[in-house]
């Protein structure tokens, strides 16, 4: 399998994000117990929340794509030629590849205004730059229409079982 | 406008049914919607990564990944196991004990999240391997946890209801109370189907086996105190942190994440196990979330194209019977169901239909919990059934089938669209506990 | 011709007054006046309460042109409107809506970068401003004394957080919609809150004591138009909705005068319990915000922006509408 690198990235990110999701339940049990045991709870807990949100949704994407787990419906197609399947696949990896292509492309320069401007949310307790989310969103979405080509192309070579294989736990 | 509306609404159908991931037939349905809509593909990109950045940035949807992560822990700590062999034990005369047992845990964990696919996804993982290890028909099993789910929405918090009050002014204390009576009777309808299904064809739901030498083993009853007793406490930290008012549905889900680590690791779990539960379900999040994106491009679209004002036209311009208008209003809300998500369809069709509902006479709150069981109903219907993806997309078996799913749902999806007629057709029900409680 | 604009805002109608008089009053009018002055319709898709951009999107999407109209609080956006959020900056300002937004009005017409700026960054026209009504505290228990907030974790908008420092409460920036359930399970105990959004929101629910302190009303709502649009339409339609704007701004004052009245009754009716705070309290926590005008200021300055003219103009323009600053800001 020669996307094997990228199909291995996408399973490092998305155990560093799944990873982070525990890091989170844990800052908010120190925020919740900080709150009741000290009346001090943690700063900042809800903007950091907001912003991992976003950021754990799209470290996930592309994995979600070479693990073959965006969810479908296959009611229809399952009765068709194997052919007619491959290209009907296809065509739908083209848009994904258009659609996520698009995000990354329109997000691109809102994140750059975002770092010129020093863009923020939250106040009060604690700023929160929004343009590491905004890049990250950009940089996966980007990673995610590779892996929607990289799916054609193993797809036509009869490599989907070995790029599945990848990225099982 | 109406044919730009209904073109975009083929177009997604036809994406769909020809397998485009669904997340993509929406992002790319709504962006060209967009497009022919203003005849700018600046605008149609804008909206693509505005929606991208703010769609999921509100620290509720933690809740998700939290709940899951949960799921996964006590599931793979066996305690899951131990609970239901507690369940069993318990409920073992009862014809169907162990869809009971998880139409109750079910409406339980999904009160914690007032997310309803959380709970089915953690459902799908704990309650659905036990039932069909038991013999359970696999369509009955799965049909349990994905109808069952929706109940989450009847009992507060329920995202839903505050929304929903929010925008007609009614009071979300009130509508709180109101669902409590309607979704008991809807537990109990799920739990008296489930019992006559197994006593009519018990190889559906084959009774339980009675105590064997094993299950008096005391090494093994020991585990299933210690699963039963910890599970309980996590419930109760959970549950009794909402109501009793101690911790929002996030940090709770932030307790469960955690509670049910430890209940792991005093089960038993190791590193590996810990981290096959952690990369588990994250695999299970993503897909749910991303669909929660391109859903909301969607709904942006649709709000944009102004399609509320062109349903409401067509709507006065049939008839003003309230029979007729009511059943217009619920084919409405059972058609958008098919297509998009619960809050999406409250955004955008109750400034329109609880003003037309208030002309023709319908109690405020009944009209409320009659929309959140009709809007409900249609997670549960193909094409864009919610919950039969989440159930899918998290059971542990890969060769389930979505048509399993919907065709197990079906006796749910009656049951819900039936309750909802009932609170219409006899308003106390919904109204009776607000009025006698606050 | 027919136009067909879409208007929005991230608050919902009804709740939140300067959307309700965005749809009832601006809307409503643009779609008389052009219909009966001119050969043109007008006709309005509206879009509140977030469906098509929330409360820190609205900017962004009346940029693009996603919305054509928007209605937005300043306070969402802290750093493209760090200026913008100048009455937040000097608490105790203006009670009554009608004579802030008068203050506010001037402050603008003596800085016309406040205005010209939103054309020239963010491609939108200025058309008019809005207003909150005098900004008070509502909590989910009874409190006496100061100290009783000391660590009490309370939600706001943002740049009214600050306010808060006095009292040592733990401040959290959040949204109206997010409000609700925040109080009723306890995480927050308290809310900085416009009595008509109070009520709206139905925080009396959870959070029965609402405290007059009067932090006063604020003018930081504002309503523009995509500059594109508003360049590709007919001359006589533009001037309507210039007209429609400024008007939609003239009746703010009173229109949230009677918010703020009708809301207090409001909240009474429905059961909250509504208590002044003492005036020697609450001449000692304007005092304990002396320090704050003078950091924004300088902060505004250090980004270029013209801090001390915007903020002693209020100051001044306050004093001329009859306001009594509980505390003389020094902004140097
Ligand atoms: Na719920
Ligand atoms: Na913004």
């Amino acid at each position: 399998m020669k996307f094997s690198i990228l199909i291995q990235t996408s399973r490092l990110i998305h155990v560093l994000s799944s990873l982070w999701i525990l890091i989170l339940a844990l800052v908010i049990l120190v925020d919740v117990f900080g709150r009741i045991l000290f009346l001090s709870p943690l700063p900042g807990t809800k903007e950091i929340l907001q912003s991992s949100v976003i950021a754990v949704a799209f470290l996930q994407i592309p994995l979600a794509v070479f693990s073959n787990s965006m969810l479908r419906t296959t009611l229809l197609t399952d009765a068709l030629p194997a052919t007619a399947q491959r290209v009907l696949r296809s065509a739908g990896a083209l848009l994904g590849l258009l659609l996520f292509g698009a995000i990354a492309y329109a997000a691109y320069p809102e994140a750059v205004e975002a770092f010129q401007i020093g863009e923020y949310e939250g106040e009060g307790s604690l700023r929160i730059y929004t343009w590491p989310v905004r890049f990250l969103i950009v940089v996966t979405a980007a990673f995610s229409a590779v892996a929607y080509v990289v799916m054609m192309i193993a797809d036509w070579r009869g490599d989907l079982d070995d790029a599945n294989a990848l990225t099982t736990h | 406008m109406a044919s730009l509306i209904f073109g975009i609404l083929a177009l997604l159908l036809v994406m769909v049914f020809l397998g485009v991931h669904i997340a993509v037939a929406l992002g790319t349905a709504s962006a060209i919607g967009v497009y022919l809509l203003l005849g700018s593909s600046d605008i149609a990109l804008s909206v693509l990564s505005g929606t991208a950045y703010e769609a999921l940035r509100k620290d509720i949807f933690i809740v998700i990944p939290l709940f899951v992560l949960m799921g996964e822990f006590i599931s793979r700590s066996g305690a899951a196991q131990d609970i239901y062999s507690i369940g069993n034990r318990g409920l073992r005369k009862l014809p169907g004990c162990l869809a009971v047992a998880t139409v109750s845990g079910n409406a339980v964990f999904a009160a914690i999240t007032g997310v309803s696919i959380a709970s089915a996804a953690t459902f799908s993982r704990i309650a659905y391997p036990e039932m069909v290890a038991l013999g359970y028909s696999r369509s009955y099993a799965l049909g349990v946890v994905a109808g069952s789910a929706c109940l989450g929405m009847l009992i507060p918090p329920s995202i839903l209801m505050i929304i929903w009050a929010v925008l007609t002014e009614i009071s979300i204390g009130a509508l709180f109370v109101a669902g409590l009576l309607p979704g008991l009777i809807l537990a109990s309808l799920f739990c008296a189907y489930c019992i006559i299904t197994a006593i009519m064809s018990p190889e559906t739901a084959p009774s339980c086996p009675p105590p064997s030498a094993e299950t008096v083993d005391h090494a093994r009853n020991r585990s299933e105190l210690i699963s039963g007793l910890s599970v309980v406490a996590l419930i109760l930290i959970v549950i009794g942190g909402i109501w009793g008012g101690f911790l929002t549905p996030t940090e709770a889900a932030g307790f469960g994440a955690i509670g049910a680590l430890v209940v792991g690791i005093v089960k038993g779990m190791r590193r590996k196990e810990i981290s096959t539960s952690i990369f588990h379900a994250g695999k299970i999040t993503a897909p749910i979330m991303i669909l929660l994106i391109t859903a909301s491009m969607y709904s942006r679209f649709l709000a944009m194209s102004g399609a509320v004002d062109v349903i409401q036209g067509t709507l006065f311009s049939f008839s003003e019977s309230p029979i007729v208008i009511m059943f217009m209003i619920f084919v409405i809300w059972l058609v958008l169901g098919m297509f998009i998500d619960a809050t999406s369809i409250i955004l955008l069709t109750v400034p329109i239909f609880a003003p037309m509902s208030a002309i023709i006479g319908i109690e405020p709150l009944a009209f409320a919990i009659f929309g959140i069981l009709v809007i409900e109903a249609g997670l549960l219907t193909p094409p864009f059934g919610l919950l039969i993806f989440t159930v899918k997309a998290s059971v542990p078996d890969k060769s389930v089938t979505l048509g399993e799913i919907f065709r197990g749902s079906v006796p749910y999806w009656i049951m819900i669209l039936l309750v909802a007629v009932l609170v219409v057709v006899f308003p106390v029900l919904a109204t009776f506990l607000p009025k006698s409680l606050i | 011709d027919n136009f067909t604009f879409r208007i929005g805002s991230g608050h919902p109608k009804g709740p939140a007054p300067y959307v309700t008089t965005m749809s009832d009053f601006f809307a409503a009018e643009v779609k008389r006046r052009v219909g009966e002055e001119t050969e043109h319709t007008v006709n309005f898709v509206e879009a509140y309460g977030g469906s098509i951009a929330g409360v820190a999107e609205t900017l962004e999407s009346v940029q693009s042109g996603i919305l054509d109209f928007g209605g937005f609080c300043v306070c969402f956006e802290p750093s493209k409107m760090f200026l913008h959020n100048f009455p937040y900056y000097l608490g105790f300002g203006p009670q009554k809506s009608s004579d802030a937004i008068a203050a506010a009005r001037q402050v603008y017409d003596e800085n016309p970068w406040l205005k010209t700026v939103m054309e020239e960054e963010y491609d939108q026209v200025f058309l008019g401003l809005g207003v909150w009504d005098n900004y008070h505290l509502g909590t989910t228990f009874e409190w006496e004394t100061i100290s009783d907030l000391s660590g009490v974790k309370i939600g706001g908008a943002g740049p009214n957080l600050a306010w808060l420092e006095y009292v040592n409460a733990l401040p959290v920036q959040s949204t109206l919609p997010e409000g609700y359930l925040a109080l009723k399970t306890g995480v927050y105990d308290g809310w900085l809150m416009v009595p008509s959004a109070y009520n709206g929101f139905k925080f009396y629910e959870p959070a029965p004591y609402y405290t007059l302190i009067g932090f006063g009303a604020m003018p930081v709502i504002m309503l523009t138009a995509n500059q594109k649009k508003m360049e590709s339409l007919p001359e006589e339609v533009r001037n309507i909705i210039l007209e429609v704007g400024a008007e939609w701004e003239a009746q703010n004052g009173t229109a949230m005068d009677n918010v703020q009245d009708f809301g207090l009754g409001k909240l009474e009716e429905n059961g909250a319990t509504i208590k002044t705070l003492p005036e020697s309290v609450r001449a000692e926590w304007a005092q304990s915000l002396e320090a704050f005008p003078k950091a924004q200021a300088a902060e505004a300055e250090g980004r270029g922006l013209p801090g001390l003219a915007v903020m002693q103009g209020y100051i001044e323009a306050a004093k001329a509408v009859g306001h009594d600053w509980p505390v003389e800001y020094q902004l140097q």
